[in-house]
Parts: structure tokens; C-alpha cells; sequence
């Protein structure tokens, strides 16, 4: 085996060879030291030309080869197949980029021609300190884990599992479905919202593949692509959940009646319970926080109720540990809370005088929710009108959520599918409800509101009155307001009736309405930024989970096998959450497949152990975590699955330890003194 | 105006991408501008740097990728940190700032890649060739 070089020039047709004289280069290049052959073709990357250069290498002894030809984004690709076809590494092939960088952007072929000479020698000399590098392939978990069972969870499970692979959800709450649960009919459509995620629990439910481990919380998760290990804690539930068969005995008979967070206090719920009518799975649990048994006290009602004998005092906490490949997450988002701000009313007496955030108001239009689906006012009346004030806390979150708008609208219909003298008033600054669906949906909301007259009885003037000077009485409202700066939009009550103070066009306005609901904005949920936290994820400026890149990965995250679904990456409604699962899903599939190895870049950095010093430089600027210090040896390690192959660890490392396969120090110092001599 | 060297650092995924488009756009400049390749501008050393002044560069220029464009996410910006504190060494190696740049081309960018390395090219032109004292290349090698 020869340690000389096999140096090819492509004329490109005339593209190179019109202004580079390849016979002379060919004769001069032919003297150096280190070359053993030098053969020249019309046009290399042609059919002929790949089956030249492979005819030339063939049963060779020349191992190092330079392609001195065209730009090497146009055809490394080939030449190193050709390199693969007769046996050679092919990490010992250097283009020189003699056309894109010299024959078509320089004037005189005497520079051009010199030009050339330089930056094939260059290669030449490159090549000589090339390694052979090895394309290595490692074992792999290929299991999906979907952290987060709302409907973005649901959904990536469900095509994550098709192919047969094993899939776990793993849940906060004891049942899956999330916030679409929630609601009754969900915009921008109107659609029944139970009767979509109602079948999509059922194919869970009726699939081997897919694991669901509900009212449990995440201790530990850590990993990369191919090889995660969560520790999960499963809360004692206090019931078979093998036996029971939710038929509801045990909540009948439970004395205990706490506030629901699942209804947002409007209703109460008992200590053993199910989370929602239909709930998956159909099972009860117990709230040991507030459950006489489990806090000392002495009952034994659900024990008694229970006709499947499936309630379990003896049942503690368990732990188990998970090992996946790939990590979805979709643990969602929270709303913003008005309490923090004054000007809304929205405090201790908030729900007393009709003020709701738009969560909360979505429960009232849900048939299992605190008013069996009826938008009446706490008194039990219906409300003449409902304010919808938007924007709440865009300005403290300092970003719009972009899904609000479009569910308030929604609301703002359902509200009016009752009473026929309701009417809906929306105050926005920007209205984010595009799209057909969304247009259509505005459209469907104002031709509402049109059939509806305002009552002017004795109670709104009252109000009016109370409000002093440049109130308004709308007698036929419009269904929305344009404001001048919906951050000044303000409400005030008095007497079960609420005012709206805003401005439009420089003047003050203020109207009358006995229901307002303001729509808040979304925030990360405390869920999602402590396992972010946990993975070392990049976060966005508002502090959700940040994509990979915003526009080409928009469901990866800045960790290699953990992808981003629904609303933990911000606001999003349901069809967007389902397109970033599904996304998710196809992530994980095309990158983890059962039976076959995770191949792995070959141009990464690696660090000397003598070397390091474990300074944590390497670990600072790394943007994929792949540098970490292994504490028991005190040296950094790069992982090789993560590290992409930048090399800002090397240029930062202080004591030379790092080395980047492929650009290393010696290869770029030949290159750098080469280049630049003639 | 003299004949010099301009080694040109660009990164694999901007700035070469740049290069190749001015050259699908037939846009000349001198052929004195020589490039090599990095992943990332961020795996320029400054020692790479002097590298090149050392072996015959009379300007050195860096290109990567935009601000918030790195592939790599973060490597241009780690760059950014690093030209900052090379470009005082520079002087005490009595090499003029103006013969040092670090600079962004995006893959689209074939005419600005072509008008950065003109005006760079003829900046150190202007300047003449490099002539590193002995003592400066010893103090630097030592």
C-alpha cells in the first residue's frame, strides 16, 4: 500500500478547462513527491467519468485519491460512493473546488491556472494526513415514550404505535384526553369536542402496543437519541384499576367534597372520583390528600360501596424506569392568570360577579360540566351580555399566543346557542383567526350577534349612570370592538353587572355586561419546564420548549430524540397540536427502526484524556450537550451520538484536547499553508 | 495596487454555500482570495489565524452564517467572542485591524459574498503584503 496520492482533473468540459491548462497542470502536479498518478477526464461526474475514476483505483494500491473538479456540495457525494465501490475509505478523498472557487470567478487564466495549481496541492496535502474513519453504528432503543396524554400526546402515540412498535404514554392526571376534554364544541369548526377524542381513547384502549401509565410523575430523564432512561414515580391510586369498572358507587357514597381544579372551582368533586364522565381509563382514584382513610380519619364508606371489591388502601407510590429511543413531548401549556392584574376585577369575588377566565367559561358550555352545558350566570339566570375582553396578560407575557383568539370566538358562539336574547361582544386589538375556517368562523359569530336586540331596562342604565361621562349604550352591537390598546381595557362591577371601560379612536367608552370573560394568554406549563430543565432543553424567550429550528425542524427540540408536540412549544389549537404529533411521530419512526443500528456521524470531536483538564469550556459552548464531564474520571467526554461536528469545542479548548475528526489542527494547517503558496 | 493573499475561512454550511452561488453567478474576484473550509465558523482557532499569517497570509477573513442562521445553532456567535479578543493580539503582533475580518454570508448570498471578499481584498491590498518581523513570527512560534 502506496502512502502517495491519485490526484484526478475534470476539465468539466470546458468549464475548468478553458481557462486552466489541464495537460500542464497534469505534467507539473505529476513531479511533487507525494503523487503517484495524476489522470485527467473530460467530465469526471458523468457515467464514463465515475466508471474512469473507479477504473483507475481498482485493484490499485493508491488508498488517498484528490478530485480536483467542481464544488464538492455538487459531487463529494459521488466520489466517495465511487471510493466505496472499489473498496477505499471514503474519508480519503479531498476535492479541490477549482471551478466554483477559480475557473468561473477569475479573469486572467494565468492567476486562474496558479489558483488551481494551489488548491489541488492543498488537497493534496490534506489528504495525506487523512484519517480513516470509521462509519460506526450502535445499538438502539427503539420504543417511543409520549410524555403528556392530552390530545397531541394521544395522537403521536397512536402513529407511533402503527407499525407495531411499543409505545408508553405516561400521565399527570389520572386520564388521558388533556384540555380538549374540556370543552363541547371546539373552533374553529364547532365540532363536538367529546365525540373526536372519545374513539381516538378507544383505539388506545384496544392497542397491545401502547403502554398508558396515568396519575404518575416523572423523577428522573436523561439520554440522547437511541438510548433515554426515565424514572417514573406511579402515585398509588388506592384502586384496582384491573377491577374496577368505573360505575361510580364508590364517588356516591365518598363523603368527602373538595373544590374541582378540573372544573376550576366551579364545582366540587369528592375524594374518590373519576376525572371526567368517560374518562380513559374508566377508573377511579383516590385524592389521598384530602381522603379521610388515607389522612387518619375513620371511613370505610367506598370500601363498603365498592360491588368489585377494587378499592386498595394497601397500594403505595411505585417506581419504575423506562428505556426508549425517542422522547415526544407534550406535556402543554398553562394560561396566564389574571389575578396578577388588577384592572380586571378578577379577584376573590371574581366568579360571584360573573367574571371568568375563558377556561373556566368553556366548562360551562360543556354538558359535563358545572351548569350540565348551560351558559347561565351564578344566580342561574342567562346573561344579556357577555364581554369577551382579549389580550389578557399579552403585554406581562410579551408575546401574542397566537390560539385565543380563535377558541374565544368559538366560545362566544356557544354561548349564544341558548338564550335568544344573549348577545357576545368581543374587545381585540389584532384578531388571530385566519384561515377559511377561521374566517368562517367570525362570520358565523357576527351574523349571530346581529339577530339579537339589547334590552335597555333599568338595570343598564344603573350602570351607565354609575360609569359617569362618555358612556356608551350599544343597542345593537357590533360583535367586536376594536380598541385603541387592549392593555387599557378595564372592568369594574358593581351589583352582579360589569363595565367595560375602553377607548377606540381617542375617545373613552364604557359598556354594560353581566358576564365578562377574559381571554388569557398561555404560559409554559410548570410540567414542561421542569423536564426541559431535567433534559437541558433550549428554551424560547417566553420560556417554551424551542424548536430545533423554527422553519426546517419545527418538532424536534435542540436534543436528538426528543421531539416537541402540541402546545409545550406555545399556544396552539387542536389541529396544530395533532400536525406537530404527527410530525413528532414521523421523527421518531425515521430515525429509531427495530432491527436496525443507529448509524453515526463520522466527523465528530472526540477529547484526549491526558489532555483535559475538565475546565467545563468544551460543556459551555457546546449548543447539543454533547460535552459533559465525567465526574469520576474528572475528563469531558463528548458523546458521539450527539455531538453534530461542529468543532467549537476545539477552537475553545484551552489544552489542545479536542480534536475534530476530519479538521483537525494538522489537516487545516496544510491546508492554511498550501492554499496560500503560489 | 500589490498582488496579496486573503485566506478565507468558511463554514461548510453559509458562507461555502455563498462562495459556490458567486460562482454559478460568473462573479470574479481576485484570485489571490483563497478559501478553506470549516464546519462551523466556530471551529476557527485564533491559532488557525495566525497560522495564516504566518504562512503567507496578508489578510485573513472569516466567514459564517448570520446571526441566529448557524446550523450549529451557536457556533457563529462563539466565533463573534473569539474574533473580539484575537483582534487586540493582532496589533501586538504589528498586524493592521484592517487586515482582519470576520464577517457573515448566508448560502443565497453569492453577491454579497463577492462584494465582502472584493472589499476585503482590496482593504489589505491596499495595505500591501504582510511583512511579519522575525522576532514577531519567533515570539509567536516560541
Amino acid at each position: 500500500m502506496t502512502d502517495k496520492v491519485g490526484v484526478f482533473l475534470c476539465k468539466c468540459s470546458d468549464n475548468i478547462a478553458a481557462r486552466v491548462d489541464i495537460e500542464q497542470l497534469s505534467a507539473e502536479l505529476k513531479l511533487e513527491e507525494d503523487v503517484a498518478f495524476v489522470k485527467s477526464h473530460e467530465l469526471l461526474c458523468a457515467g464514463h467519468g465515475q466508471e474512469f475514476f473507479e477504473e483507475a483505483l481498482k485493484n490499485s494500491d493508491i488508498s488517498r485519491v484528490v478530485v480536483a473538479a467542481c464544488s464538492p456540495k455538487d459531487h463529494e457525494s459521488t466520489f466517495q460512493k465511487c471510493m466505496n465501490h472499489v473498496g477505499k475509505n471514503k474519508f480519503l478523498m479531498q476535492m479541490a473546488n477549482i471551478r466554483e472557487q477559480c475557473t468561473w470567478v477569475t479573469s486572467e487564466n494565468d492567476n486562474a491556472y496558479a489558483k488551481a495549481k494551489a488548491l489541488t496541492r492543498a488537497a493534496i496535502r490534506r489528504v495525506k494526513l487523512h484519517e480513516q474513519l470509521v462509519e460506526k453504528e450502535i445499538d438502539c432503543h427503539t420504543e417511543v415514550v409520549v410524555i403528556g396524554g392530552g390530545i397531541a400526546g394521544v395522537e403521536s402515540a397512536l402513529l407511533a404505535s402503527g407499525d407495531g412498535r411499543k409505545v408508553t404514554i405516561l400521565e399527570k392526571s389520572p386520564s388521558l384526553g388533556g384540555m380538549v376534554t374540556k370543552l363541547e364544541e371546539a373552533a374553529p369548526n364547532m365540532e363536538c369536542a367529546p365525540c373526536m377524542v372519545s374513539p381516538r381513547l378507544s383505539l388506545i384502549d384496544e392497542n397491545d402496543n401502547i403502554n398508558v401509565i396515568t396519575n404518575c410523575d416523572i423523577e428522573e430523564i436523561a439520554g440522547y437519541l437511541g438510548n433515554f432512561e426515565i424514572k417514573v414515580k406511579k402515585r398509588a391510586r388506592m384502586v384496582d384499576a384491573d377491577a374496577c369498572i368505573g360505575c361510580d358507587e364508590c364517588i356516591q357514597a365518598c363523603p368527602v367534597e373538595v373544590s374541582s381544579a378540573y372544573d376550576y372551582g366551579m364545582s366540587s368533586r369528592k375524594a374518590v372520583d373519576v376525572l371526567f364522565p368517560g374518562c380513559f381509563p374508566n377508573c377511579a382514584v383516590v385524592d389521598t390528600s384530602v381522603c379521610l382513610k388515607t389522612t387518619g380519619g375513620e371511613c370505610n364508606a367506598c370500601v363498603e360501596a365498592c360491588p368489585m371489591e377494587a378499592m386498595d388502601f394497601s397500594q403505595t407510590d411505585e417506581i419504575e424506569v423506562l428505556r426508549c429511543g425517542a422522547v415526544i413531548l407534550s406535556t402543554g401549556a398553562e394560561q396566564f392568570d389574571p389575578v396578577e392584574l388588577s384592572q380586571y376585577a378578577f379577584d376573590a369575588n371574581a366568579l360571584e360577579n360573573d367574571i371568568y377566565t375563558y377556561s373556566q367559561f368553556a366548562r360551562l358550555t360543556s354538558n359535563h360540566g358545572p351548569t350540565g352545558g348551560s351558559v347561565v350566570k351564578q344566580n342561574g339566570e342567562a346573561p344579556k351580555r357577555i364581554a369577551f375582553v382579549h389580550c389578557v396578560g399579552r403585554e406581562q407575557l410579551g408575546y401574542c399566543s397566537g390560539s385565543c383568539c380563535e377558541a374565544a370566538f368559538g366560545l362566544g358562539l356557544a354561548a349564544m346557542s341558548g338564550d335568544e336574547t344573549t348577545s357576545v361582544v368581543h374587545f381585540v386589538s389584532d384578531v388571530m383567526c385566519g384561515g377559511e375556517l377561521g374566517s368562517m368562523l367570525l362570520e358565523r359569530v357576527n351574523q349571530k350577534n346581529r339577530t339579537r336586540t339589547v334590552d335597555s331596562d333599568a338595570m343598564w342604565s344603573k350602570v351607565m349612570s354609575g360609569l359617569g361621562s362618555g358612556v356608551q349604550e350599544i343597542t345593537q352591537p357590533s360583535f367586536m370592538v376594536r380598541v385603541d390598546n387592549i392593555n387599557e381595557v378595564s372592568v369594574t362591577t358593581d351589583n352582579g353587572v360589569s363595565a367595560v371601560r375602553y377607548s377606540v379612536a381617542g375617545k373613552s367608552y364604557g359598556i354594560a355586561a353581566d358576564m365578562v370573560v377574559l381571554v388569557t394568554g398561555t404560559q409554559p406549563s410548570k410540567t414542561s419546564t421542569e423536564l426541559m430543565r431535567m433534559l437541558d432543553l433550549a428554551a424560547t424567550r417566553g420560556g417554551f420548549a424551542a424548536a430545533d429550528h423554527p422553519i426546517l425542524r419545527p418538532a424536534s427540540s435542540s436534543l436528538d430524540g426528543v421531539f416537541l408536540a402540541g402546545s409545550v412549544m406555545g399556544g396552539k389549537n387542536i389541529s396544530e397540536s395533532i400536525i406537530s404529533a404527527k410530525a413528532s411521530a414521523g421523527g421518531a419512526l425515521s430515525k429509531l427502526v427495530p432491527g436496525r443500528k443507529l448509524s453515526l456521524k463520522s466527523i465528530v470531536a472526540y477529547a484526549d484524556e491526558e489532555l483535559c483538564s475538565a475546565c467545563e469550556l468544551c460543556v459551555q459552548v457546546c449548543p447539543y450537550s454533547a460535552a459533559k464531564i465525567d465526574v469520576n474520571r474528572n475528563i469531558s467526554v463528548i458523546n458521539e451520538v450527539l455531538c453534530q461536528g461542529c468543532g467549537t469545542c476545539v477552537a475553545t479548548c484551552p489544552s489542545g484536547a479536542v480534536t475534530a475528526r476530519h479538521f483537525t489542527d494538522a489537516q487545516l494547517d496544510a491546508e492554511i499553508s498550501e492554499v496560500l503558496h503560489g | 495596487m500589490a498582488e496579496v493573499k486573503l485566506l478565507t475561512f468558511v463554514c461548510n454550511w453559509c458562507s461555502y454555500g455563498g462562495a459556490d452561488q458567486a460562482g454559478g453567478l460568473k462573479i470574479e474576484y481576485p484570485s489571490g482570495v483563497r478559501l478553506v473550509k470549516v464546519m462551523c465558523s466556530g471551529r476557527v482557532d485564533p491559532q488557525l489565524i495566525l497560522q495564516g499569517f504566518r504562512k503567507g497570509a496578508d489578510g485573513v477573513l472569516v466567514l459564517g452564517c448570520h446571526p441566529g442562521d448557524c446550523h450549529y445553532k451557536s457556533g457563529n456567535y462563539s466565533a463573534q467572542k473569539r474574533m473580539l479578543l484575537l483582534e487586540p493580539l493582532l496589533a501586538q503582533f504589528g498586524i493592521e485591524s484592517d487586515r482582519f475580518q470576520l464577517n457573515w454570508v448566508s448560502a443565497g448570498e453569492g453577491e454579497r459574498f463577492g462584494k465582502v471578499v472584493n472589499e476585503m481584498y482590496n482593504k489589505v491590498a491596499a495595505l500591501g503584503p504582510l511583512k511579519l518581523t522575525d522576532s514577531a513570527v519567533k515570539e509567536e512560534t516560541a
